[in-house]
């Protein structure tokens, strides 16, 4: 069988030169910017959502958890500003979405999840959303989505400095320093930004007598790192990069309404990746090796620990004009020293990848993965997409997209080790998605409307759940949940003509429903999820011109469940975000701008998670220079 | 002589009407909402805050949720330990950290103990016009309460706390005996006695089988309920200085670590015993230190239990996994379930009006 499947995921290595195909043009080096994978590339039939630098940098200090609530679709289950936030996409998990740094898989091993608000947005360059199951393009995790930083270095660009300041409500400040310098061979980018805030934003104690107003005590965040990349073209045809991010996070947990805990938390998060990429015919390949460290501390006593080393070969070839393959093999050693438990894993995952487009108009994407963990063979997943242009007819261009794919997640360290009560017998979770997609384009000149919608149905189950035993809780893959759901993208540019107007508009529906759980009485199926709205909408105005700039954000999120019985519910609610923003320069050399954002301009009172408080209104000032 | 006679009792009679429509009439308060009926304690999920009291009118066959929420407009916003009742008031242990103080006859919150110097407490007692709060204290680095104390204060309605008696590791259920609060330290293995004049430690009795966890009357005498994996222990206290002077051993293994039990008719008392998936209400006999029934109901996530003495019928906690609310399985003494009430997260005690 693993003969059987080794020959099939690497049968397309050969076969270019045997069929004679008549390779492209040699790739070669040159270009302005390092060399990244194209992330959709083989991911036909489903929506790739990309957030660049731009974006990111309105979120200067804050985290990539605050950004995607605030400017997307998707929900983050935020435990107060600047503690935990976790992802949930398309009603799945928080666990069930993968996430990568430069394509290394940063995920904590032990927990299975990533702490949003623990990736700084000065961490990375570009942020891309995959929105649905690609197990078979990125291996455990990704359920529901996966979510890819990454970091974009540029060549020939001289020497350059930049600082960025921003100062806010209830004692936040962040500062960032970036110097770069890059020549046609080498390229250097270093970037150090520590930020803290105080959270001493004022709330209403609805768990004491009276329900005073009060400033939320015990919230404290401080955070700062540091981030190096580095490339160099070797020869024309082969190029080296590495990047370096430490990240260092040190906080007071906000204690839950009613509660007195004076809990504390540490994390140190050490990220590095090394690429090689040699660039032969119409061939890339590509070697890559990374190390990922990860600690806890909480309360200054459990301490959790966990590294993981990577190493990964991958040959991305254009056969033809009509064929593409990618083949690959990740070795993952992963170690983790956690407060109850030591426990070593190795896991091997090998991959193709391939594409097909008989046409122009139609592309198929196939892609199969199976990954090994411990001598454990994990679900074999495959998937198939497939695109079609429907109608291209001058400006306009109506495409139609489906895809079908398995995914699944290998139990977590803890979930198989933590004593007592972890469970090595457990088997991954898996699931079953599928989903249709339309999308309009219309271009001319600037303008630009690009809209898509998708629809898509799931089904997970051996879903993991932990649950009580005589004297401890213990994990069992007992619960199954299908979900369903449509997800609304628009992006529009529209000139005027002192400007442009920018419009983005993202609305997900979520409905999850239990078919199975925990509680054997069966009393709670059919019920939505907790903490997994149904419905959560987001639309940015922006209006722009060449000095100026001016946004209006808001977004809603709907009713949450707290539980599973959906007895009681947590109101939905809106914010309102504005903010100005103004170019300048100093004779030549010195650029920057100074902006104004005022957040939650309502003032809304609103909770994420039922009695954890977060910001009222509240006000930012930024400040970047550039030399 | 009759004439007088007549015009006596007409005297009489008329004064009696006119002192009588003087005086107010007798009161006639109606009876508060949760005067009568089941009060049921819903613990709460860890981390979630989401414990509360329901109310079930037996008569009517009639759940109300969230009667903390419902009379006061917010959240109870805590786990509850523990519903203590010392006239004219309830007393809701948070171990969150707080106590709230509310009329026993409506719910209405009248005060609080919301002091920093609260961390995990565990159960009250009231010994005249003060509050005893048995507290945990803060974990250290193993997950143990060196730290272990009495909390203190002042006023019925609640308070600060202005004084802490440390006891041994772990506190749990609390009785006041004349001047004196017993107080059972499950990890500590000691029972206390505190002088509730002085508040002070007079004496420390070594308990040397099973974790104490708490105390009741039966028949006039004083009884202290301890447990380990193994067997169930009720140790008879000497109402003079304390000591055990009896004790029955049971060998139930693993009866429910919270150390819930219901006192039933005539010294029988039912314990939950866990099973992982199977639970079971184990009968005891208090008198003779036997197993009566030892599957006398079964059914998963068992995590409370309590005996209505006017009805004759057990109430089985069930907090479904901690997955979603829990439910209350109605289950007569032959173990015959009666019905069931859907109920709050972790139902873990009742009280019975």
């Amino acid at each position: 069988m693993f003969g059987f499947l080794v020959t099939v995921l690497f049968s397309w290595f050969p076969v270019g030169d045997v069929l004679g195909i008549t390779p492209a043009d040699t790739v070669e080096l040159g270009t302005v910017e390092v060399y990244s994978d194209s992330l959709g590339k083989y991911a036909m039939g489903q929506y790739i959502l990309r957030f660049g630098k731009e974006s990111l940098e309105e979120f200067g200090g804050q985290s990539l958890g605050d950004f995607l609530q605030a400017r997307s679709g998707l929900f983050l289950r935020q435990y107060g500003p600047g503690m935990v936030a976790s992802l949930t996409m398309r009603g799945t998990s928080v666990g069930h979405n993968a996430v990568f740094w430069n394509g290394l898989p940063i995920n904590s091993p032990s927990l299975g999840q990533m702490d949003f608000s623990i990736l700084p947005v000065e961490g990375f360059d570009l942020a891309q959303v995959h929105f649905g199951g690609s197990g078979a393009l990125y291996g455990t995790d990704a359920i529901g989505g996966s979510v890819h930083l990454s970091n974009e270095l540029v060549f020939n660009q001289g020497l350059s400095f930049r600082t960025s300041h921003r100062f806010g409500s209830f004692g936040t400040f962040h500062n960032q320093v970036q110097g770069s310098y890059s020549n046609s061979q080498f390229s250097s980018k270093t970037q150090v930004y520590r930020q803290q805030a105080a959270n001493n934003f004022s709330f209403t104690n609805v768990a004491k007598i009276g329900t005073p107003e009060e400033r939320q005590n015990h919230a404290a965040v401080s955070q700062w790192g540091i981030v190096q990349d580095l490339a160099r073209n070797l020869s024309a045809q082969t190029q080296v990069s590495t990047s370096l991010w430490w990240n260092v996070n040190d906080r007071q947990i906000q204690p839950v309404m009613g509660s007195s805990n004076r809990d504390v938390q540490q994390d140190q998060n050490l990220r590095w990746v090394a690429d090689v990429h040699h660039f032969e015919n119409n061939r890339v390949w590509n070697l890559k090796t990374g190390y990922v460290s990860d600690q806890q501390v909480f309360n200054e006593q459990a301490d959790n620990r966990t590294n993981q080393f990577f190493l990964s070969g991958e040959l991305d070839w254009d056969l033809s004009k009509m064929l593409q393959s990618k083949s690959g093999v990740r070795l993952a050693d992963i170690r983790g020293n956690l407060s109850t438990f030591s426990e070593d894993e190795l896991r091997v995952e090998l991959y193709q990848s391939t594409n097909f487009r008989p046409t122009e108009k139609l592309g198929l994407s196939m892609n199969l993965r199976q990954l090994i963990y411990s001598g454990e063979l994990a679900p074999f997943t495959p998937s198939l997409g497939i695109e079609y242009t429907v109608l291209e007819y001058g400006q306009h261009k109506i495409s139609g997209s489906a895809a079908l794919s398995r995914s699944f997640k290998v139990p977590t360290l803890n979930d198989r080790f933590w004593i007592p009560g972890g469970n090595p017998e457990l088997l991954p979770e898996r699931s079953l998605s599928g989903e249709i997609g339309l999308g309009y384009l219309y271009t001319r000149e600037s303008w630009k409307l690009d809209a898509r919608v998708t629809y898509y149905r799931m089904a997970v189950d051996q879903w993991i759940v932990w649950l009580p035993q005589p004297s401890y809780w213990a994990p069992q893959n007992i619960q199954e949940v299908n979900n369903q759901g449509l997800e609304i993208f628009l992006n529009s540019d529209i000139p005027l003509s002192f400007g442009a107007i920018q419009l983005t508009v993202n609305h997900a529906w979520n409905a999850t429903q239990i078919i199975k759980t925990g509680d054997s009485s069966g009393s709670n199926n059919g019920n939505q999820l907790p903490y997994t709205p149904a419905h959560k909408s987001q639309g940015t105005v922006r209006l722009k011109n060449k000095s100026m700039g001016y946004f209006i954000n808001t977004h809603r999120i709907g009713t949450r469940y707290i539980s599973m019985d959906n007895q009681t519910s947590l109101s939905p609610y809106l914010l309102v975000d504005i903010g100005i923003d103004r170019k300048w320069s100093l004779g030549k050399k010195m650029v920057g701008s100074v902006g104004f954002q005022a957040n939650n301009i309502l003032n809304t009172r609103y909770e994420v998670l039922r009695l954890r408080p977060m910001p009222g209104r509240n006000f930012q000032i930024n400040l970047t220079i550039s030399l | 002589m009759k004439s007088f006679k007549f015009y006596q009792y007409l005297f009489v009679g008329l004064f009696l009407v006119a002192v009588l429509s003087c005086t107010p009439d007798p009161v006639e308060t109606p009876l508060g909402a949760y005067e009568r009926g089941v009060l049921i304690i819903n613990e709460g999920a860890f981390g979630t805050n989401d414990g509360e009291v329901y109310h079930y009118d037996r008569e009517a066959d009639a759940v109300t949720s969230n009667i903390f929420e419902r009379v006061n407009a917010r959240p109870f916003a805590g786990l509850v330990q523990q519903l203590a009742h010392y006239d004219p008031y309830f007393y809701l242990v948070a171990n969150t950290g707080k106590v709230e103080v509310v009329n026993a006859t409506d719910f209405v919150s009248v005060g609080a103990v919301n002091s920093d110097a609260l961390v995990i407490p565990r159960a009250l007692a009231v010994a005249g016009q003060k509050l005893f709060i048995s507290d945990y204290g803060p974990y250290d680095d193993q997950w143990n309460n060196p730290n272990s104390f009495v909390a203190v204060v002042a006023r019925r309605e609640g308070g600060e706390v202005y004084k802490t008696i440390p006891v041994p590791s772990q506190p749990e259920g609390l009785i006041v005996v004349e001047s004196r609060l017993l107080v059972a330290c499950a990890s500590g293995g000691e029972l206390v006695v505190i002088d509730t004049q002085k508040e002070e430690v007079v004496s420390s009795i070594p308990v040397n089988q099973g974790s104490p966890y708490s105390f009741f009357n039966f028949d006039g005498q004083i009884y202290l309920y301890a447990r380990n994996a193994s067997h169930v222990y009720f140790h008879l206290l000497n109402p003079a200085n304390f000591s055990i002077t009896d004790t029955k051993e049971i060998p139930l293994a693993n009866s429910i670590y919270n150390g819930n039990f219901a006192l039933g008719e005539n010294g029988t008392i039912y314990i939950i015993q866990t099973g992982g998936t199977t639970d079971r209400i184990v009968a005891v006999s208090l008198l003779t230190g036997q197993i009566l029934n030892e599957n006398l109901f079964q059914g998963p996530n068992f995590y409370g239990v309590g005996y209505d003495s006017a009805q004759k019928n057990l109430y089985i906690g069930d907090n479904a996994g901690w997955q979603s609310n829990g439910k209350v399985l109605v289950v007569n003494d032959s173990g015959i379930l009666q019905h069931t009430l859907e109920v709050g997260k972790g139902p873990s005690g009742f009280l019975f009006r």
